[in-house]
């Protein structure tokens, strides 16, 4: 393997490992699970033709999150063809506020927050979990919600807070125990 | 609710691009005035991804992969809902999810042909009101349109002043107008909300009260403007705005670290990076002002400057531009009451005083253009001088008296709401031209001599 290939792959590996940081912060700018899977898909394709460009040494997540930044700038203008001034003030808090504070996780930390959320979730009541996933996974809006499962929307409000709440305080507390 | 809960809900209708623009505005000040809340965000939106991202993945966490939900209904639902919204694989889906999905394509290929079809009969949302001078304007689909005229009515583009004696006025439905004079760039639309862009230039605007949430915007390079109604004029340049309120209030947001402030009726404040952002109250006007071409031009400057070498002075070289009808004018022109300095206002005793060098003898126009005070255009006012008082390959030396200054003609069919002469009025440009002919006008000099000045003189 020549040098070009090994700093491909350190490259391509070290922006994967990236990609829940990634995808948190397209989504922070897209408001939609699914278009930021989309950006963050398309800054992967321009991770493995760029990769020369990185300077090892540098961050990584820093690096990757301005691809990121271009392609969700790109899916923006495909949907609308000028964001207004709320929406751009609001993007550029949100870019300051990652470049401040994100920083990436050791996949150890990964691997056992996963489980951990397994073992809590396994704790949420039945409607609870078609609350969360209608929510996390459908993305569904509060109305929609609770029309279906039959709650108000100030009862759908009130579940949602209280259920994140309760499955994040069983991870961290479970988290802590472990360590 | 309490405050917690109410955090908590803000993020997460954030992260599911549902906050209204008020939301918006709101969650972009809480993050740029707090810290704290800015990590809280980023743990916040971190912790939610993942755990959408966990529960997207592990349907095993479910046990019953439904919950309680029913999967096609909700499926059903957000392909109503959110028709833009298409899953990225359609591995394990199945044969009613395709067809729904090519059932949303449909309606969303309807929507797009019905949305171009509307934007093809470009809806009309401001009228011209006045104009003259050299203006391009670009249209939607890139429509360039030269032949303005008053009473004209436009969609949303992109209107250019080409030469420094250029003035455009447009009035929307709701009497708010706004204004561009000189070598200005302006981008407008109106959804609903007017918005503008000003690349470069001087722009004005009288604003009737805008709808509750729907405040007008005004970008430059360097800030945002937000306006409810108000009177105001704004000078953008490359590396800085300076905003100029006459009523009402105007926030501005310098762009490159989001600092925010409030301009009051009376008050100014320069948007640029390297400076303080600071409100300050609209200086004192004076009467006399001087080229001072030795410590280079300001914003409104047109013609091709060169610093003093040797015995020469500095000086500004007059550049040609082409007029509408396809002739050339050569002109020189300088901005006067621009960015932050202190409005220019003429006495009635003012003199102008002009000195230069011409290649060869030729008629020269001596010209201004005026604003009163709240930024709405004043007109222009020119004197002529005729070729027999220059000498080819010579220096020159012009003094007028406001008195020889006449309206432009180009101005007469909007003689009877500008004022009949420039005295008392804001000198927002003097500028110098030869028409058709490159006469090789060069400028060393221009000064606007106030009566006091001339006394000590």
């Amino acid at each position: 393997m020549d040098n070009s290939e090994a700093k491909r792959d350190r490259v391509l590996k070290a922006a994967l490992d990236c990609r829940a940081e990634l995808l948190a912060y397209a989504r922070s700018l897209l408001g939609n699970y699914t278009a930021a899977e989309d950006a963050v898909q398309e800054a992967m394709l321009v991770v493995v033709k760029k990769y020369d460009v990185f300077q090892e040494g540098t961050s990584i997540l820093a690096w990757c999150r301005s691809i990121v930044r271009i392609e969700v700038l790109r899916a923006k203008h495909r949907v609308q063809r000028e964001r207004s001034l709320a929406e751009r003030l609001l993007d550029d808090a949100v870019d300051a506020a990652f470049e401040e504070f994100q920083t990436a996780r050791c996949q150890d930390d990964v691997d056992s927050w996963r489980q951990a959320l397994d073992r809590c979730f396994q704790r949420v009541p039945e409607q609870g979990r078609g609350v969360l996933r209608a929510r996390f996974v459908d993305e569904l809006s509060y109305q929609q919600i609770g029309e279906r499962i039959g709650m108000t929307i100030e009862a759908v409000r009130k579940a949602l807070f209280r259920l994140k709440k309760q499955v994040r305080s069983c991870v961290e507390t479970s988290l802590r125990a472990t360590q | 609710m309490n405050e917690k809960n109410e955090w908590d809900e803000l993020v997460d209708r954030h992260l599911h691009g549902e906050l209204s623009e008020l939301d918006k505005e709101y969650l972009a000040q809480l993050l740029d005035s707090d810290s704290a809340a800015r990590k809280k965000f980023v743990e916040q939106a971190q912790w939610d991804t993942r755990f959408a991202e966990a529960l997207r993945e592990g349907h095993e966490l479910f046990g019953d992969s439904s919950g309680g939900v029913d999967e096609n209904a909700l499926f059903a639902e957000r392909a109503v809902a959110l028709p833009e919204r298409a899953p990225t694989s359609l591995r394990g889906v199945s044969f009613n999810k395709i067809l729904l999905v090519i059932a949303g394509a449909t309606i969303i290929a309807l929507a797009t042909v019905l949305y171009f079809e509307r934007a093809g009969a470009e809806l009309k949302i401001a009228k011209v009101t006045g104009l003259s001078g050299s203006l391009t304007w670009i249209g939607d689909g890139g429509r360039i349109v030269r032949d303005l005229s008053v009473g004209t009515e436009l969609s949303g583009g992109t209107i250019e002043g080409m030469a420094p004696d250029s003035w455009f006025e447009l009035e929307f439905e709701d009497h708010t107008t706004v204004m561009i004079s000189g070598t200005s760039v302006l981008t407008f639309s109106d959804d609903g909300q007017k918005k503008f862009h000003l690349k470069q230039g001087t722009f004005s605007a009288n604003v009737m009260p805008q709808q509750p949430g729907k405040p007008m915007l005004l970008n430059t390079r360097t800030a945002a403007l937000e306006v409810l109604g108000t009177q105001f004029n704004v000078d953008a340049g490359l590396f800085s705005t300076t905003l100029n309120v006459s009523e009402g209030e105007v926030r501005v947001r310098r762009l490159n670290d989001k600092k925010t402030v409030v301009v009051g009726a009376g008050y100014r404040v320069v948007a640029a990076p390297d400076r303080e952002m600071s409100l300050a109250r609209v200086p004192d006007s004076i009467n006399g002002w001087k080229s001072q071409l030795h410590l280079g031009v300001r914003n409104g400057t047109l013609g091709r400057w060169s610093p003093g070498t040797g015995e020469e002075g500095a000086q500004l070289r007059a550049v040609p531009y082409i007029t509408p009808t396809g002739r050339t004018i050569y002109t020189a022109s300088f901005g006067v009451s621009t960015g932050d300095n202190p409005p220019v206002v003429l006495h009635p005793d003012s003199t102008i005083q002009v000195r230069g060098h011409l290649r060869s003898a030729h008629k020269m126009y001596i010209g201004m253009t005026v604003r009163h005070a709240n930024g709405d255009f004043a007109g222009r006012f020119q004197a002529i001088r005729p070729a027999a008082e220059f000498r080819s390959n010579q220096s020159f030396k012009v003094e007028l008296a406001l008195g020889e200054f006449t309206l432009d003609p180009s101005l007469d069919k909007i003689r009877g709401r500008l004022p009949d002469g420039p005295v008392g009025l804001i000198v927002e440009s003097i500028w110098c031209h030869t028409l058709f002919d490159p006469a090789g006008l060069v400028i060393t000099e221009l000064h606007l001599i106030a009566p006091a000045d001339s006394a000590r003189e």
